[in-house]
C-alpha cells in the first residue's frame, strides 16, 4: 500500500515535472529507483566498512587493512562472497515466509529511505504527510523480524524475535513522540517544510530545551529500534546465537545485515533533519560575512556532515556501553523515556501555544 | 599439619601440637582420626559408618558452621583396596576450611548421600558416581554427569582400560 | 613453481573462466568469518590473536566472528576435542554453509598433543571428526603462527579452487619448504646420499656379521 502510495506521487511529480507523458514518467521512474536502491546498497557497503574501521579505531586496532588501499574494498568481497554462500533453509521451516522475512526488512528500509531530503532538489519523495509515512513504515521492519523468527523453526530465534518485537513497538512510542516534538515547532508533517522552517536557526537551539531533550531521546529510541549495542539483546550473540537471524545464510543473511545500516543511515537523517536543520547551513543572526561563508557550502555537504556526525555518535556508544539486559531494556523505555516524552510534548505545545519563547518561531 | 614422619591414621600420640578444631574432632564420638596427608589444610578421617553423622554435626554445630561444600571427590588406592571420599568444607562465617576424607571399600563402593545437607552434593556426587563407580544412598538422581549414559566402566579408577586409551610403550634398553 | 599445480594450471580454462574464478576466490579469502568456536587453552590465545589489538585478524578481514554457523565460513578448531564434544563439533560443521574452510589449531587438534597416552577421551587429532584444511603446530601457537596458517588457507583459496571443481582444495605444499632451500637442492641433496649409499664393501660387511646362532639358549 506505501509502495503505491511512492510510486504514485513519484508519477505525479515526474509527470508534472517533465510535462513528456507517459513514456517519460516511466523513464524517469526507472532512473528514481534504480537510484535509490543504487545509493541504499553503496551507503550500506560504505556503512559496514566505516562500522569496522570505527570499532577498531575505538579500541585501538586497525580494522580491515588488505582489501584494497586502507581496506576500502572490503565490503565489496564481503557483499560477493555472500552472494555465493549456499542458500541453507531449515527443513520445517516456513518457505514462503523464511523467503518474504529479509525482504519485508529491505522493503521497509527503502520506503523509509526515499523520503529522506538531501537537499532542495535531490528528494525522491516530498509527501505531505512524510513524519507519518516514516513512523508507518518503520514499523513495516518490525515484520521482518519477527517472521524471521518465526519462520526458522528455531526456539531460540523464536524468543529473540519476540523480544526484538517487544522492544521495537515499545520504542516506537518515545520515537514517535520526539517526532511530534519536531512537527510542533515546524509547523507542519512536510518533510521540505519542516527543513524550510529552520532557515532562522536549527530547531535544536531554537527549541528551548525541549527539543535537546527530544533529540537525546530521539537518539536513544531509535538505537534500540535498530537492535544496535547497547539495545541488540535480540541478537545477542552469547546468548541466543544469533538472535532471529541465526538461520538465514549468505544473500538473506547479507539482506538483514544491510536493512540495519540502512535504517541506521535513515533513523540519523531524519534526526538531522528534524532537529538539526537538513541541509540548512549553520547561520548566526547578525553575522553576515559567516553567513554568506557558511552559505557557500552547499546543502549536500552540510546533511552528510551532520548525518555523519550522528553515525559516529551512535557507533561510538555502541562500542563503549555493556548490552542492557531486556528488563532493564523495558524499564529505560516504559519507565523512564515514555514519561519524559509525554512531558516533554505538553511543554512543547505549551511554550508554541502560550508564545513563551525567546526566538521567533515560525506559524 | 604437614607431618610426613606420621606412620598411619591410626596411631594416636603425635608429638607436634595440632590444630584445636581437629582435636575437638577427634574428642568426639564419631571415630574421627588426623589426616596425614591433608597438606596445608586441617583434614580428618572418619569410618563411613559415622561419615553422614560427622558431616551433619559439622553442618550444624553453630561455633563450626561449615555451611559450604566447596569440592567433593575422590581417590583411588587399589593398594590399600579402598577409594577415599574427599569433602572440602569451608565456613562462610568463621572462615575455616576442612577436609574430611572416608575411605570405602573398592568392590561394592557405597556412601550414604549429603544431598540433603548441602544441595550442591547432588552433582558434585554424580560426577564421583560417574567416574569411581561409587554408589550413594537414598540419592535422588544418581546417573552420569559427564560421560554418555551408556559409557562403560570407570575411567578414573587406576585399573580402567579400553580400546580406546593409548598405553605408552615400556623404555627400551 | 616446479611440483605443486595451482587451479589454472590443472584445470586449464579460458580466459573468462580464470578471471572469474579469481574474482570470486579473492573474495572468498579476504572475507573469512570465522565461527565463535574455542574449547580450552589455544581458544584463549586465538581469542588473544584474533581480536586483541597488537595481532588483529581484522586486518585480513576476518574479524567479524559469527555465533551462528550458518553465517560463518571458517571453522578455528582451537582447544582439546574430547569424545563427548566431537559429534557436537560435527554438527556445528555439517550446519556451516559451503564453502566452508578448516583451521586446526594446537597440538590437541593435529595428534591429541599432550594428552595422548593414557586418556579414556581426548581425541588424537580433530582429523577422525572433520576435514581439516590447515593445520597449525603449537601449544599453543603464537598469534604469528595463527595468522600464517590464515594466510596459507587464503592462499589456498586464491589459487587453489575452482568453481569447476567445488569442494576441492588444491595445498600450496610447497610453501611448508624452509626458506632459501629449493626443491632442486633437496633433489640434489638426496642424489647424492643415495649415490653414497649405494656402494657397498661386501668383505667388510661379512666381516663384521657375527656368526649365526641355531638355538635359543
Amino acid at each position: 500500500m506505501s509502495a503505491a502510495i511512492v510510486l504514485l506521487t513519484l508519477a505525479e511529480r515526474a509527470a508534472a515535472s517533465l510535462e513528456v507523458g507517459i513514456w517519460g514518467t516511466a523513464a524517469w521512474l526507472a532512473v528514481a529507483i534504480v537510484a535509490a536502491i543504487g545509493s541504499m546498497s553503496l551507503l550500506g557497503m560504505a556503512l559496514v566498512l566505516i562500522e569496522r574501521k570505527v570499532a577498531a579505531r575505538f579500541q585501538s586496532r586497525l580494522g580491515p587493512m588488505r582489501v584494497g588501499p586502507h581496506g576500502l574494498f572490503q565490503t565489496v568481497a564481503d557483499s560477493i562472497k555472500l552472494l555465493i554462500k549456499e542458500d541453507i533453509i531449515p527443513e520445517q521451516a516456513d518457505r514462503i515466509l523464511f523467503f518474504l522475512a529479509p525482504t519485508f526488512s529491505l522493503i521497509a528500509t527503502l520506503l523509509a529511505l526515499v523520503i529522506v531530503p538531501v537537499s532542495p532538489t535531490l528528494h525522491l519523495v516530498d509527501l505531505n504527510i512524510g513524519v507519518v509515512f516514516f513512523a508507518a513504515v518503520s514499523g513495516f521492519g518490525v515484520l521482518g523480524i519477527l517472521l524471521g523468527g518465526w519462520s526458522s523453526n528455531n526456539k531460540w530465534s523464536l524468543l529473540g524475535a519476540m523480544r526484538a518485537g517487544a522492544q521495537f513497538i515499545s520504542y516506537e512510542l518515545s520515537l514517535t513522540l520526539c517526532l511530534i516534538v519536531a512537527v510542533l515547532f515546524a509547523g507542519s508533517l512536510q518533510l521540505s517544510e519542516v527543513v524550510a522552517s529552520q532557515a532562522d536557526g536549527w530547531w535544536i537551539w531554537r527549541g528551548h530545551v525541549v527539543t535537546i531533550v527530544a533529540f537525546v531521546v530521539f537518539i536513544i529510541a531509535s538505537t534500540a529500534e535498530l537492535n544496535r549495542p547497547p539495545f541488540d539483546l535480540p541478537e545477542a550473540e552469547s546468548e541466543l546465537t544469533g538472535g532471529f537471524h541465526t538461520e538465514f545464510s549468505g544473500l538473506r543473511f547479507a539482506f538483514f545485515f544491510l536493512a540495519e545500516f540502512i535504517n541506521m543511515f535513515v533513523a540519523s537523517a531524519l534526526a538531522a533533519t528534524l532537529f538539526l536543520g537538513g541541509w540548512m547551513p549553520f547561520q548566526v543572526g547578525g553575522w553576515d560575512t559567516f553567513n554568506s561563508v557558511m552559505a557557500i557550502i552547499p546543502g549536500p555537504i552540510w546533511f552528510a556532515g551532520k548525518v555523519a556526525v550522528i553515525i559516529f555518535i551512535s557507533m561510538w556508544v555502541r562500542w563503549t556501553f555493556p548490552r542492557l539486559r531486556v528488563d532493564q531494556l523495558m524499564r529505560l523505555e516504559w519507565k523512564f523515556l515514555l514519561p519524559i516524552g509525554i512531558a516533554n510534548v505538553l511543554i512543547a505545545a505549551v511554550i508554541i501555544l502560550s508564545g513563551l519563547y525567546f526566538f521567533p518561531v515560525g506559524n | 599439619m604437614t607431618d610426613a614422619d606420621v606412620p598411619s591414621p591410626d596411631e594416636p600420640a603425635e608429638p607436634t601440637p595440632r590444630n584445636p578444631l581437629i582435636e575437638a574432632l577427634i574428642a568426639s564420638s564419631y571415630g574421627v582420626t588426623d589426616d596425614p596427608l591433608s597438606g596445608s589444610n586441617p583434614g580428618v578421617r572418619v569410618p563411613v559408618e559415622n561419615l553422614y553423622d560427622l558431616l551433619a554435626h559439622l553442618r550444624s554445630e553453630p561455633s563450626l558452621a561449615f555451611n559450604c561444600l566447596l569440592s567433593h571427590t575422590a581417590v583411588d588406592r587399589p593398594a590399600d583396596g579402598t577409594i577415599e571420599l574427599l569433602y572440602v568444607l569451608q565456613s562462610l562465617s568463621t572462615g575455616q576450611r576442612l577436609l574430611v576424607t572416608c575411605p570405602v571399600n573398592r568392590d561394592n563402593a557405597s556412601a550414604p548421600t549429603v544431598c540433603g545437607l548441602w544441595p550442591i552434593a547432588e552433582w558434585q556426587e554424580r560426577e564421583v558416581f560417574d567416574l569411581f563407580g561409587v554408589t550413594y544412598e537414598k540419592h535422588p538422581d544418581l546417573r552420569r554427569v559427564f560421560l554418555d549414559d551408556d559409557w562403560r566402566g570407570y575411567p578414573l579408577r587406576k585399573d580402567y582400560q579400553d580400546d580406546f586409551m593409548l598405553t605408552p610403550d615400556e623404555p627400551k634398553q | 613453481m616446479g611440483v605443486e599445480k595451482s587451479a589454472d594450471q590443472a584445470l586449464g580454462g579460458n580466459y573468462l573462466l580464470t578471471r572469474v574464478d579469481q574474482v570470486l576466490n579473492m573474495a572468498r579469502a579476504n572475507s573469512l568469518w570465522p565461527l565463535t568456536f574455542g574449547t580450552s587453552c589455544c581458544a584463549i590465545e586465538m581469542m588473544m590473536a584474533t581480536g586483541a589489538p597488537r595481532h588483529d585478524i581484522a586486518r585480513f578481514g576476518a574479524e567479524v566472528a559469527r555465533p551462528s554457523p550458518r553465517q560463518a565460513d571458517l571453522l578455528i578448531i582451537a582447544g582439546t576435542i574430547v569424545k563427548r564434544m566431537a559429534p557436537r563439533l560435527r554438527t556445528l560443521y555439517e550446519q556451516m554453509a559451503e564453502p566452508r574452510y578448516v583451521i586446526a589449531t594446537g597440538a590437541c587438534t593435529i595428534s591429541g598433543g599432550p594428552f595422548i597416552y593414557n586418556s579414556y577421551t581426548t581425541l588424537r587429532g580433530v582429523e577422525d571428526v572433520l576435514p581439516v584444511d590447515v593445520f597449525v603446530p603449537g601449544c599453543p601457537p603464537r598469534p604469528e603462527g595463527l595468522f600464517y596458517g590464515l594466510l596459507t588457507l587464503q592462499r589456498m583459496i586464491k589459487s587453489g579452487e575452482t568453481l569447476r571443481q567445488p569442494g576441492v582444495r588444491r595445498k600450496p605444499v610447497m610453501s611448508a619448504l624452509p626458506p632459501g632451500i629449493s626443491m632442486d637442492d633437496i633433489r640434489s641433496e638426496m642424489e647424492s646420499l643415495l649415490e653414497a649409499d649405494s656402494e657397498v664393501d661386501v668383505e667388510a660387511r661379512r666381516r663384521q656379521l657375527g656368526w649365526p646362532s641355531s638355538t635359543n639358549t
